[in-house]
């Protein structure tokens, strides 16, 4: 889904559960995003998710319309679901070049939208499925702006009690979720795991399943530059003022831009030695991107790439002034240091790193 | 690598300050051994940063190399005159926990000579 970026989790409580995610692609471009979970534990709850699964992913190619769908579902659920069992769930048809939201919701958590350090709920009535049939489902629509993301998730993470039976409750998942920031649905999902187990610390098994997707629209960017270097010492200087160059008219903090500067340097450096081996048939490529959340800065060789930049370890400046320990191996520490996010990706013949700065951070 | 840096030693009251000037990287090492030679003997070796634009990765690996034979040489080594933005690096590489920092010269020799001398 160009433009969206999609980050999902699920863990069961048993080796088999009741929750459920689905993504569905409708034949008109649109998106469909199911989230639900089925009241109880183990097998039976499983066989109860796999049925609704596969009438929703039916009724999703037939019906357009999230209310008709999670109707339909309903009709089909309340003549077999075993007493005592029911399913919410929540289903919504995403756009992707607008971001437009039409959505539904059989009794489910309501999902929670950040933007710019502000969460908010998505509202949509309706009752559980599998209860008693002619249930109408009500509608909603919302737009999601560039930058914004959208959690979904299943109680088992509001749910959750700490050693002292108080619930993880919708507000203070809200509140991680602003928190964690902007950027990067699978970090997201890894902050709120971790605040969850800080919160349930001593419990000693995890309560009931638990689903997290997370659907961010990504930042609308601007190119503001796209260069080649020769592989070639010295030269991560011009790379570096080309790159403030670029950037001159973002406004900036005078310190961000430094920080800036030294990861763009230092990759730099790092794709021109390592990556292209220093080779002037092999240059280095920067590109420069801006939006309204972030300013984004990818540099990219013809090597392999160095394992992952984020697991390097810290050098040990004890070891070094000790003699134990070459003194270099401060570059990839210095960019870690330096940006928000680190990303780096390659194909047959290219790697690429990418350095994000967040506009919002409040730094160091 | 051409040298793009500037080294200048002036000693005075059992301190060596080597007043840097351009760029603190791979082109720097001369310069830095050849100061440090300079600067023998002294109690204290004062890294005078003001006329430096950049340091890099390499850059701070000399600095180290510089700061582990000053330690087996047992001659204490200070900094001043580094920018918001390399205090913030010597900060986080932990150099300057091997390393007193200084706004400027004058704040630099006030504190070295309130110590030992």
């Amino acid at each position: 889904m160009r433009g969206w970026g999609v980050a999902a989790d699920y863990r069961p409580a048993r080796e088999v559960g009741g929750d459920f995610y689905d993504f569905i692609d409708l034949p008109d471009g649109r998106f469909v995003i199911v989230v639900g979970a089925v009241t109880d534990k183990g097998v039976p709850a499983a066989l109860v998710m796999a049925a609704t699964r596969s009438v929703l992913r039916a009724s999703a190619q037939r019906l357009i319309e999230p209310g008709a769908v999670l109707e339909r579902v309903n009709e089909h659920l309340c003549p077999d679901i075993p007493e005592n069992m029911f399913v919410t769930c929540l289903y919504g048809v995403l756009e992707p070049a607008s971001g437009r939201l039409v959505f539904a919701n059989a009794g489910h958590n309501l999902p929670l939208v950040a933007l710019g350090g502000a969460t908010s709920e998505l509202r949509a009535r309706g009752m559980p499925l599998g209860l008693m049939t002619g249930m109408s489902y009500e509608e909603t629509e919302a737009r999601l702006q560039p930058g914004a993301q959208l959690l979904l998730y299943s109680d088992g993470i509001t749910e959750a009690h700490d050693p002292g039976r108080e619930m993880f409750g919708g507000p203070r998942l809200a509140a991680a979720m602003a928190e964690a920031g902007g950027g990067d649905g699978g970090r997201l999902i890894r902050a709120l795991l971790e605040r969850l187990r800080a919160f349930t610390a001593a419990a000693a098994e995890q309560e009931d399943d638990i689903t997290l997707v997370a659907i961010r629209r990504l930042p609308a960017a601007v190119e503001l530059a796209d260069f080649r270097l020769e592989s070639a010492p010295g030269n991560e200087r011009e790379a570096i003022a080309r790159v403030e160059l670029a950037l001159a008219g973002e406004g900036l903090e005078p310190a961000q831009m430094e920080q800036l500067k030294t990861a763009v340097a230092e990759a730099t450096m790092n794709a021109m030695e390592h990556g292209n081996g220093f080779d002037p048939e092999r240059p280095v490529r920067l590109t420069v991107l801006a939006s309204a959340a972030e300013v984004r800065v990818c540099i990219s060789d013809h090597g392999l790439g160095q394992g992952d930049l984020r697991a390097a370890p810290r050098p040990d400046l004890d070891a070094k002034l000790a003699g134990q320990q070459t003194p270099r191996g401060w570059g990839l520490f210095l960019i870690r240091n330096m940006v928000d996010e680190l990303h780096e990706h390659g194909d047959d013949d290219t790697h690429t790193v990418e350095l994000v700065l967040h506009r919002d951070a409040r730094r160091h | 690598m051409a040298t793009t840096l500037e080294a200048r030693v002036r000693r005075g009251d059992g301190i060596a300050t080597v007043a840097l000037a351009g760029d603190v990287d791979g082109g720097a090492r001369e310069a830095l051994d050849a100061a440090y030679t300079e600067a023998a003997g002294a109690a204290t070796l004062l890294l005078d940063f003001g006329d430096v634009a950049y340091i890099n990765s390499t850059g701070i690996a000399l600095i180290v190399g510089l700061l582990g034979r000053a330690r087996a040489d047992g001659v204490a080594v200070a900094a001043c005159g580094l920018s918001d933005h390399y205090r913030q690096i010597f900060e986080i590489t932990r150099l300057s926990d091997f390393m007193s920092i200084h706004a400027d010269e004058r704040s630099a020799r006030a504190a070295t000579q309130g110590g030992a001398r």
